[in-house]
């Protein structure tokens, strides 16, 4: 019969030789998909793009007119100075920023709300514009007995398996297809009529694509998708159409802004023609769950005949190629891999939309707007750290399933952390820069390559660690939980918390370099804050200690139950890696004891070193490091060899990523031994034994007041530790490879695991095991915290000696106001460092204080003269708010760049 | 054999719409018989739609010259050209009642505008309709203008992803329904 393309034949499946029976496949619906987290970052992102596009022109149209936001406050405060008192000046001058930086975001949250009320319309709208081509309700199409049985046929599916479900027919559309739309609770199908013109005879092709279309509808999917498509064009219209309209008529906004409109429409658009083209396959596999359904839809896929239509270019298809559909439903692992696309895609979104949303953040909560790590940031960084995780940490268990189900080796992930890595950096080129300069690495790149290499360097290191450590706990965790998709849940969860931490810490830095100059001092300066911030330290602690309690875990529940993870197989038992949490202890408890006795013979030649030192009193933290030098050199000497023989002993091939999560925990035992003994050794041979007792009196107060020796300390020691842990784990490795006579592929060792057989039965003893951790995470937080906010709360010593020393310089007379800006800038008053060098902060403010009375500016002179006079008050916190004030004046009147 | 509207044919002269001339849905029928018998059930309903909603009209003579259906989210995709000659056959005899299709035989396509000129006659196949619907009857044209009308339109019937048997029954039956049995 001569006709278009001819109907499939959904009968028959191919004669031929017997086929070995195929291997079982993963049930791609035992984790949850990462395409949710894709699409909410597409969506998140839309929205922050949109907050960045505005705020530039806020930047150009409000922040840069002299009589409206910032400028208007520092004129308001010229005119002031000298009338008011310069106090009054200072605080006017502070609020006044506050309002106007609080109305900007105000101004820019209306205009997102615009945004998001026409995406809004458009989603409400959304079924009605797809039913304004009128298709017939199916019962219609009941024009004889045979499309009557079909009808029937549909309604019957339908009821079975998306009751409420309303299916109409395209008459004029000739494609074999179908599609699924509406939003809850009424939600329905157009199927074509190329579809069901030939159904009464043959309805194998109508149950593939109906069972299809109903997957969708069970998947989730069509809510989420329109949302999407709303929020796309939404932003079209109401963003990317008026910018563009305006780059037109503004000579300085063509070379900025369309460029950058047209890349991050590109970007949304190809973002979500690629989660839809994944949707897609798990539509395949929920429509194909029964065999005879996997059977009519690898019919229907067929590879295309040569008559059939033109195919579109992959891209921009809503749809994968139908070879890679079939290939999907037959088991290819395509939903198991870390994709490298994926990943970069990710990292874009992240460098885009990060940095908008704080700035907004600082725009409503000024007050913190200066510091850093404030809860501010780190909810912006929590919640792009978990859709980042969900996105791609998701597919990392996913991978760690695929590994531990099948007894491989977990894939490397290098590939992804670096397309992660150049993703965010790709972000952060295209997104447009804002006056106010928040964080961004392109303009670090364009003052100093290097130290933005550099960042870029340590993005990549911590994409590539949050992926490693990921794809350890899902092998950890995944054989140890009653379902893999709550373990996988609760693994995204903890993955966002830490993760989200850690990328805030890194845009933060950026942000601070973009905001002073961006050199080495600035940069070694900022990482060093990671040894007194208890939030980042916490979280590796967390990471650690979650990865390797999973031996205490296993040894503690009872017995898991198999797996359910195939979809054509029995449950199995997962394959299980061997965690160190007994070697951990014993070799923590070695190191202390090593210590404790390796530094006795030399108490004679302390005694004659520190003989006399008194230990009362305050201890500036710079003597006591030097006072403490050897022991600690002594100290770190003996870790570094307990961590060595940690390493060996406890790994080997297939053992490092445990071996590295152990030597963290390791660290966390260590320190909190270390430290105390420290001061130990250095009482008992200062004093002698017979005024022991009245030397150890004074050590638990000095332990308790600083708490930065441990945070320090553990910052030292995971930088070193686990290095050496893991030197040791491949050598033992390698050892091993070498006297391998055996042809077992390298392959066939899935991190050292051999499967679990499910024995369990030593609760006692893993309770026991896990004290030392839990106590140690309990008091290592305990102090980490106390010894910040301590540090944040007390009223820090103004050496007033100093301040009146720089204060009496002898003026140059009358100097420039961006000379004083100048000095202003480089005291770097930013308070998070004040516990690391007050002495020197002080000094610059009042070096800064000294030039602005001296400039040719009543505002400037006028906070000079204020931070002068709260220096000599002693008024450490007045004296840094007024130097905030200066820099922030000299900021709106362009006198130090943004 | 000289084109039509050829200086050695003269201007196409389009035999009018005599009594016997067969409307849209009469012709469309008649081709469907042959072409596509399980298509033809269908045809009142598809009639009803093409003439009575210009978008879905659109949609479809679109899909038609684009060669295939727009791909859709949440749809299904297979790949597949078109599965029905109903569209492709209102497309066709749409346009042919519009004088679209005619107008398009009478014309000499030089390379130089024949993609603008391609590009004109798809905005005018998609936005003609048949001023009686289905019921307009067809016009009547010599032997050799129907014979370019069913070249024209089994090349609109390839590109639409139907055989090339296909192409050119419906080319052929096309043809025929347009001679005017006139001497």
């Amino acid at each position: 019969m001569p006709t278009t393309s001819g109907p499939r034949q959904g009968g028959a499946a191919p004669a031929g030789p017997p086929v070995p029976p195929s291997p079982p496949r993963l049930d791609p619906f035992a984790l949850p998909a990462a395409t949710t987290a894709r699409f909410l970052l597409m969506i998140v992102v839309a929205v922050t793009s949109a907050v960045h596009l505005y705020l530039v022109l806020l930047d150009r149209y409000v922040t840069a007119r002299t009589d409206l936001g910032p400028r208007a406050c520092a004129l308001a405060a010229n005119s002031g100075a000298g009338r008011v008192p310069d106090g009054d000046l200072v605080r006017d001058y502070l609020g006044c920023l506050q309002h106007e930086s609080v109305r900007a975001g105000w101004t820019v949250i209306g205009m997102v709300a615009v945004l998001l009320a026409v995406t809004v319309v458009i989603h409400l709208l959304h079924p009605r514009l797809v039913m304004r081509s009128r298709p017939r309700p199916l019962a219609r199409l009941a024009v004889d007995e045979g499309m009557a049985a079909v009808v029937r046929r549909v309604e019957d599916t339908v009821r079975a398996l998306a009751p409420g479900t309303e299916v109409y027919v395209a008459t004029l559309r000739a494609s074999a297809s179908g599609r699924a739309f509406g939003r809850r609770p009424r939600y329905r199908i157009i199927l074509d009529l190329g579809l069901l013109r030939a159904a009464d005879a043959d309805s194998g092709q109508l149950d593939a694509v109906l069972a299809h279309e109903l997957a969708h509808l069970r998947n989730k999917d069509v809510g989420l998708t329109t949302f999407a498509f709303a929020i796309w064009w939404a932003y079209v219209l109401v963003v990317a159409l008026p910018l563009l309209l305006l780059s037109a008529v503004e000579p300085g906004l063509r070379a900025v802004l369309p460029w950058r409109v047209a890349a991050v429409l590109a970007l949304l658009w190809f973002t979500r023609t690629a989660v839809l083209r994944t949707r897609e396959y798990y539509a395949d596999l929920r429509g194909s769950a029964t065999p005879g359904g996997e059977r009519l839809l690898l019919d229907t896929l067929r590879p295309s005949r040569p008559t059939s239509g033109r195919r579109r270019w992959e891209p921009l298809s809503f749809h994968p190629g139908d070879d890679e559909r079939a290939g999907v439903i037959r088991g290819a692992p395509l939903l198991f891999r870390v994709g490298v696309v994926e990943s970069a895609a990710v990292g874009v979104l992240l460098g885009l939309g990060y940095t908008p949303c704080v700035h907004l953040m600082s725009l409503l909560f000024p007050a913190s707007g200066v510091s850093l790590f404030t809860p501010e940031r780190l909810a912006v960084g929590v919640l792009f750290g978990a859709l980042a995780t969900g996105a791609v940490a998701g597919t990392v268990w996913r991978a760690g399933l695929l590994a531990q189900a099948t007894h491989t080796r977990p894939p490397s992930t290098l590939l992804a952390a670096t397309a992660l890595t150049a993703g965010v950096l790709a972000g952060q080129l295209v997104a447009p820069p804002l006056a106010t300069g928040h964080g961004s690495w392109a303009a670090i790149l364009a003052r100093s390559p290097v130290i933005a290499a550099v960042l870029a360097l340590l993005l990549a290191v911590l994409f590539q660690l949050m992926l490693r450590w990921a794809l350890l706990c899902a092998s950890v965790w995944l054989p140890l939980a009653r379902r893999v998709r709550t373990a996988a849940l609760a693994g995204s969860a903890l993955s966002a918390l830490i993760f989200g931490t850690w990328l805030s810490f890194w845009f933060d830095v950026i942000t601070w370099m973009t905001g002073s100059s961006a050199d080495w001092n600035i940069l070694w300066f900022s990482l060093f804050t990671t040894a007194v911030n208890p939030t980042l330290q916490l979280c590796v602690v967390l990471a650690c200690a979650v990865a390797v309690t999973g031996w205490a875990a296993r040894r503690g529940l009872p017995p898991r139950p198999l797996a359910a993870v195939w979809r054509d197989a029995p449950p199995s038992r997962l394959a299980a890696p061997r965690m160190p949490l007994p070697a951990v202890n014993v070799t923590a408890l070695a190191i202390v004891l090593a210590y404790s006795g390796v530094m006795v013979p030399f108490y004679g030649r302390l005694r004659s070193t520190f003989g006399g030192v008194p230990l009362t009193g305050d201890v500036p933290m710079a003597s006591a490091a030097a006072l403490f030098a050897p022991l600690l050199i002594v100290a770190t000497a003996v870790v570094l060899a307990g961590s060595f023989c940690f390493g060996v002993a406890a790994g080997g091939r297939g053992g490092t990523a445990p071996v590295v999560a152990g030597a963290g925990v390791l660290m966390l035992l260590i320190v909190l031994g270390l430290v105390p003994l420290v001061l130990v050794h250095l009482v008992i041979a200062a004093c002698g034994p017979g005024q022991l007792s009245s030397c150890m009196a004074p050590l638990p107060r000095l332990l308790s007041r600083n708490g930065p020796f441990f945070t320090i300390g553990f910052a030292v020691l995971m930088l070193v530790g686990p290095a050496v842990a893991w030197l040791g784990s491949v050598l033992r490795g390698g050892v091993q490879a070498l006297s391998d006579a055996g042809p077992l592929p390298r392959k066939a060792r899935p991190w050292g695991a051999r499967p679990w057989n499910g024995a369990a039965g030593r609760p006692v003893g893993a309770v026991l095991s896990l004290v030392p951790t839990v106590l140690g995470a309990l008091l290592f937080g305990q102090l980490a915290i106390t010894a910040l906010s301590t540090a944040g709360d007390k009223p820090l010593p103004v050496d007033r000696a100093a301040v009146v020393r720089e204060l009496s310089v002898a003026s140059e007379g009358p100097v420039p106001p961006v000379r004083a800006c100048a000095a202003a800038d480089r005291a770097g008053a930013e308070p998070v460092f004040r516990v690391l060098d007050s002495t020197g902060i002080v000094v610059g403010v009042a070096r800064s204080a000294r030039y602005a009375v001296a400039a040719r500016d009543p505002a400037v002179q006028a906070m000079g003269r204020e931070a002068a006079a709260a220096l000599l008050a002693g008024d450490y916190g007045r004296a840094l708010n007024t130097h905030a004030a200066l820099r922030s004046l000299c900021t709106v009147t362009g006198l130090l760049p943004g | 054999m000289p084109e039509p509207g050829s200086p050695e044919t003269g201007p196409l002269e389009t035999g009018g719409s005599g009594p016997t001339a067969p409307t849209i849905e009469e012709a469309a029928r008649t081709i469907l018989l042959d072409v596509a018998p399980e298509d033809a059930r269908f045809l009142p309903l598809a009639c009803a739609d093409f003439f009575g909603n210009p978008i879905a009209r659109r949609r479809a003579v679109r899909a038609v010259l684009r060669g295939r259906e727009r791909d859709q989210p949440t749809g299904f995709d297979a790949g597949e050209g078109m599965q029905l000659v109903l569209g492709v056959v209102l497309t066709l005899l749409n346009g042919v009642a519009c004088e679209v299709l005619t107008g398009m035989a009478t014309e000499r396509v030089d390379r130089l505008r024949g993609r603008w000129r391609e590009r004109r006659r798809r905005r005018a196949l998609t936005s003609a309709v048949a001023p009686q619907a289905e019921r307009t009857p067809l016009p009547r044209v010599s032997a050799v203008d129907a014979a370019a009308i069913g070249a024209q339109a089994a090349e609109i019937v390839r590109a639409a992803g139907m055989s090339e048997e296909a192409a050119q029954r419906v080319s052929t039956l096309l043809a025929a329904a347009l001679i005017d049995p006139r001497p």
